[in-house]
């Protein structure tokens, strides 16, 4: 039970890292910031749990990682998407359009 | 993908630089949330704090981004590695024990194992081998006999064949070299044009025969070797002239160092092709031609069958007379090359595979009682969160070291132990000079390796990770103390060991007494004090039989007066030679048999003192005598064998036969002993002796009994020989002696080898219960302890301690006999005049099994009964 829990958030994590790297490369903290202002506050994560999944995705070739300076001239650890990321993101925004739009319906008939 | 590799190489081999990069980019996430906290008018303790808040348990974090490298089983191995091999340096007597014993399991293993695969696993080397099948004769009257073909039989089965691409006939010979260095007699093949094409062999030299080689005074293709010793490797040989036999023939090849042809024999020095126009080959009832043939792609062994018997079929209506009962065989070319063997040799495999078992459980021993001291260790790792399948992963992988260290050294031993074994196998074991470390066998060792590990390894691990807090603390203040389950394994073990080594002892004791009565199977001649040597005059210059009868003569006249020497006979074939020829007959008198049936027996052709000097017994009537030559009334000896199958009681004396050699025929006047010409394994069969004065016969071998030892005579015998005729070879010089040992040969090999496993399978087991009992009594010290401070007497501890070891023996024995019942029916192939149940091998081995399971348990036993009450509750 729990596990499918965090298969469901881990998911839409990814989804959302994914979509929040679409506009150009980011470290860790801004893809947190991002996500967070967003969604407008309501994902509160632990932002630790970020960088597993940062991990993973990169693991799975879907981002790739550089190490880059900051603003302010610190070394930071930058992501950017890869191509196999990019059809992956179209792919599963589509189907998680098509799952809430679905939700959504259910939601609605009652 | 390539990029992942990389990655993932990196995170293993670069290992703290990965490290480093994390933290590295947490903490950076850290500060810059803390700044911004501060940013909003935080005080930079309380920005750090919340910013330390918010990003959850730093370690927890950094543990799952590790486990998200997905490099994190292999990471666990290195580590299990990497502690594994830490563990065992720390007790090297251990591990030197343990890897010794599996090096000796495994070593044994390999090296039968790499035999097994030359012989019987790898496909013969040439191409396509799939394709070759041996063709054999049938008879309907002897369904056992492979008969041989004539050429006009074989060239109608070539040539009206549709399944077949290629077909060729060949038979063995043998022929003296001349020329400037001393004569040489060499074997070789004499075979139908089509022989190398079917094997699709190429030259190293020159050319092979082809069709238009098959005429009289053909040339001749010479092996690797024969060039290389005789050549001295001259590739100039080529379009040379040798005198083969005395007749001069031409070089026109030189085959390949790695091409055989064992169908005929391994040692074939020279190729030369048939001529189809001489007399031999133009008649349908000379057989003596063996036929291999390349079955086109597709055709299986059934299809090819059942066609050339249907060519088979016409040719016995074709040609009754000589053709009736007459079909065909065929047989896969490697499985009619080492059928014989292959029995042998997988009993072989299987009693070294339960030494391999047996050393398994040793080493599972030795586990168990390492691991019981490591009780506290295991104890702690559970207490500290491993949970139990990541133990039974590090002890496993101690275990796979152990047994790969013992796989690398029992390589080693497999190298060795090849030489060891070819030392004494038996000539006739066909491809065994093949026998090399091959990928294959890197890779059974490999997999015997890992298969060893989990075996010995993975009852110990299992016991050992059971995890028990309250029997933790109890037990270790004691250093540890051996649970009950773990006593069931060791008494497991024991049961195991004790079984299997009386499987393998008496498949030896089997072996071991067939092989003596073998030994102790009269002959029917005398071996001892006996020298054989055996000549072949060239045709070309001994062509009358005048000339022939002359130098034989002359031979045995000269050797007589040899010193040492007794009585010199000559004789062809000699008994053991491995040559047979065997000759029609019919009895005058008795009603003639229907064609195709005609009787055969085995001839020999003899010298007067032949008989005296092989030792062979006569039983009635006379030998031959000088006057029993060409012109004399014609006079026959047949053995007891003979008077017996064919003569049917009737007084074989005075009865006379025609005989299938030059039509002639003879008055039987005296009957020998049986001998058994073939190996001493075979019965006698029906023989006939003829004077050799009157069929002149080319080939003859001496048969010298002397005073002294035969062996010394050899070069004075040499000497004679050369002043002769300095041209002709003496060859195959050997003792009776030698010929006996080697046509036991075979038997002898299986039986020394699995003598051998056996023995090391009891030592083994012997240990391997010795040291479970002392470490059982070791346990079970603060209990004898209070025994004995109770009045118990030293009997009683002494019959306590061995009545447990012999249960277990009694159990493993049982088993035991139960699995050598089961399984020595297997090898009763092998066995002769022994049954696979002999009750006095099973009694006899089963009580040599018990009394060394009952000394290895009485030390121990005896070291119970020193133990000293006060010092052993005090141990407490």
């Amino acid at each position: 039970m729990s596990r499918q829990k965090t298969d469901l958030l881990q998911g839409t994590l990814d989804l959302l890292v994914l979509k929040t790297l679409q506009p150009g490369p980011a470290h860790g903290w801004d893809i947190a910031q991002r996500i967070q202002q967003v969604s407008e506050d309501v994902l509160q994560v632990n932002q630790g749990s970020l960088y597993p999944a940062l991990h993973r995705l990169e693991d799975r070739g879907l981002i790739a990682s550089e190490w880059g300076a900051s603003e302010n001239n610190r070394r930071a650890k930058y992501y950017k998407l890869t191509a196999a990321g990019r059809k992956q993101l179209a792919e599963e925004t589509e189907s998680w359009r098509r799952f809430s739009w679905a939700v959504t319906r259910v939601l609605q008939s009652g | 993908m390539l990029d992942k590799v990389r990655r993932r190489l990196r995170a293993l081999t670069r290992r703290r630089a990965v490290e480093l990069e994390l933290d590295e980019e947490l903490r950076f996430h850290i500060e810059k949330e803390a700044e911004r906290n501060a940013a909003r008018g935080m005080n930079p303790e309380e920005a750090l704090r919340v910013a330390l808040d918010r990003f959850g348990r730093f370690e927890n974090i950094k543990e799952e981004c590790r486990d998200a490298r997905g490099v994190r089983p292999v990471e666990e191995m290195l580590q299990d590695l990497r502690y594994g091999a830490r563990k065992l340096r720390k007790s090297p007597g251990f591990t030197l024990v343990a890897v010794m014993t599996l090096a000796l399991g495994i070593g044994a293993n390999t090296a039968i194992f790499s035999v097994v695969n030359a012989v019987l696993l790898r496909p013969l080397a040439f191409d396509q081998p799939e394709q070759l099948v041996r063709v054999f004769g049938t008879n309907a009257r002897r369904s056992s006999f492979s008969r041989p073909h004539s050429y006009p039989n074989f060239s109608d089965l070539r040539d009206q064949n549709q399944t077949f691409e290629a077909m060729a006939a060949y038979t063995s010979a043998s022929a003296a070299l001349s020329g400037d260095d001393a004569p040489e007699q060499i074997t070789g093949v004499i075979a139908s044009a089509d022989l190398f094409r079917l094997l699709r062999a190429k030259a190293l030299i020159g050319r092979l025969l082809g069709p238009e080689d098959e005429k009289r005074g053909g040339p001749v293709v010479i092996s690797h070797g024969l060039w290389q010793r005789r050549f001295g490797a001259d590739p100039g040989v080529v379009g040379r002239v040798i005198k083969l036999d005395g007749r001069e023939r031409e070089v026109v090849g030189v085959t390949p160092a790695d091409f055989s042809f064992e169908f005929v024999t391994a040692a074939a020095d020279f190729w030369m092709p048939i001529d189809p126009a001489s007399s031999l080959y133009q008649q349908r009832g000379a057989i003596f031609l063996e036929a291999i043939g390349r079955m086109k792609p597709g055709v299986s062994l059934e299809q090819a069958g059942s066609d050339l018997s249907v060519v088979a079929a016409r040719l016995e209506q074709q040609y009754q007379e000589s053709n009736a009962g007459i079909g065909v065989r065929l047989a896969a070319a490697q499985e009619e090359l080492v059928g014989d063997v292959r029995p042998t040799l997988l009993v072989l495999l299987g009693a070294v595979g339960f030494v391999l078992l047996i050393a398994c459980a040793n080493v599972a021993n030795l586990l168990l009682a390492r691991s019981a001291g490591r009780h506290r260790e295991i104890a702690v790792r559970r207490a500290l969160g491993a949970w139990r399948g990541r133990i039974v992963r590090q002890l496993l992988t101690e275990s796979l070291l152990l047994a790969i260290a013992g796989g690398v050294l029992g390589l080693l031993f497999a190298l060795w132990g090849v030489k060891l074994i070819s030392a004494f196998v038996p000539e006739n074991v066909p491809r065994f000079g093949e026998t090399s470390i091959d990928l294959r066998v890197l890779g059974f060792t490999l997999a015997a390796s890992v298969l060893t590990g989990l075996l010995f390894g993975i009852a110990p691990a299992l016991q050992s990770s059971r995890f028990d807090l309250n029997e933790a603390l109890k037990d270790g203040g004691r250093g540890g103390s051996d649970g009950r389950g773990r006593t069931r394994v060791r008494s497991l073990l024991i049961v195991a060991e004790v079984a299997l080594s009386l499987v393998l002892l008496i498949g030896a004791g089997l072996l071991i007494k067939s092989f003596s009565k073998l030994r102790n199977t009269d002959p029917g001649f005398d071996p001892s004090s006996t020298l054989t040597a055996s000549l072949s005059l060239a045709p070309v210059r001994y062509d009358t039989d005048e000339k022939i009868a002359d130098f034989y003569g002359r031979l045995v006249e000269r050797v007589r007066t040899l010193p040492g020497v007794e009585t010199v006979g000559a004789v062809n074939p000699l008994p053991l030679s491995e040559n047979d020829y065997a000759f029609s007959f019919a009895v005058i008198g008795q009603p003639p048999p229907p064609p195709g049936q005609r009787q055969s027996a085995s001839a020999r052709f003899v010298s007067p003192d032949y008989f005296r000097a092989q030792g062979v017994p006569l039983r009635a009537g006379r030998v031959f005598n000088e006057a029993d030559r060409a012109g004399a009334p014609n006079v026959l000896v047949v053995n007891e064998a003979f008077a017996r199958r064919h003569l049917a009681g009737a007084d074989p004396l005075g009865q006379r036969l025609r005989l299938g050699i030059n039509g002639i025929e003879g008055e039987i006047v005296g009957v020998v002993g049986d001998i058994r010409g073939t190996s001493l394994a075979t019965p006698a069969e029906p023989e006939y002796y003829v004077p050799a004065a009157v069929i002149s016969s080319n080939d003859l071998t001496l048969v010298i009994r002397t005073a002294t030892d035969p062996a010394t005579l050899a070069p004075a015998l040499r000497q004679v020989v050369a002043e002769m005729d300095k041209d002709l070879p003496l060859y195959d010089v050997r003792t009776m002696e030698s010929l006996v040992a080697r046509s036991v040969a075979r038997q002898r090999f299986s039986m020394t080898l699995v003598g051998v496993f056996a023995v090391l399978a009891l030592l083994l087991s012997a240990v391997g219960i010795f040291s479970v009992m002392s470490f059982l009594v070791a346990q079970r010290t603060h209990e004898i302890g209070i025994r004995m401070a109770l009045g118990a007497q030293a009997r009683d501890i002494l019959s306590m301690v061995i009545r447990h070891g012999i249960g277990l023996t009694l159990v493993g024995v049982a088993l035991g006999l139960a699995g050598a019942f089961a399984l020595t029916r297997l090898m009763s192939g092998l066995l002769y005049e022994v049954s696979a149940t002999d009750p006095f091998v099973y009694g006899g081995i089963t009580a040599l099994l018990a009394a060394v399971a009952l000394l290895a348990c009485y030390l121990p036993a005896r070291r119970a009964t020193k133990v000293d009450p006060l010092i052993a509750l005090r141990y407490e």
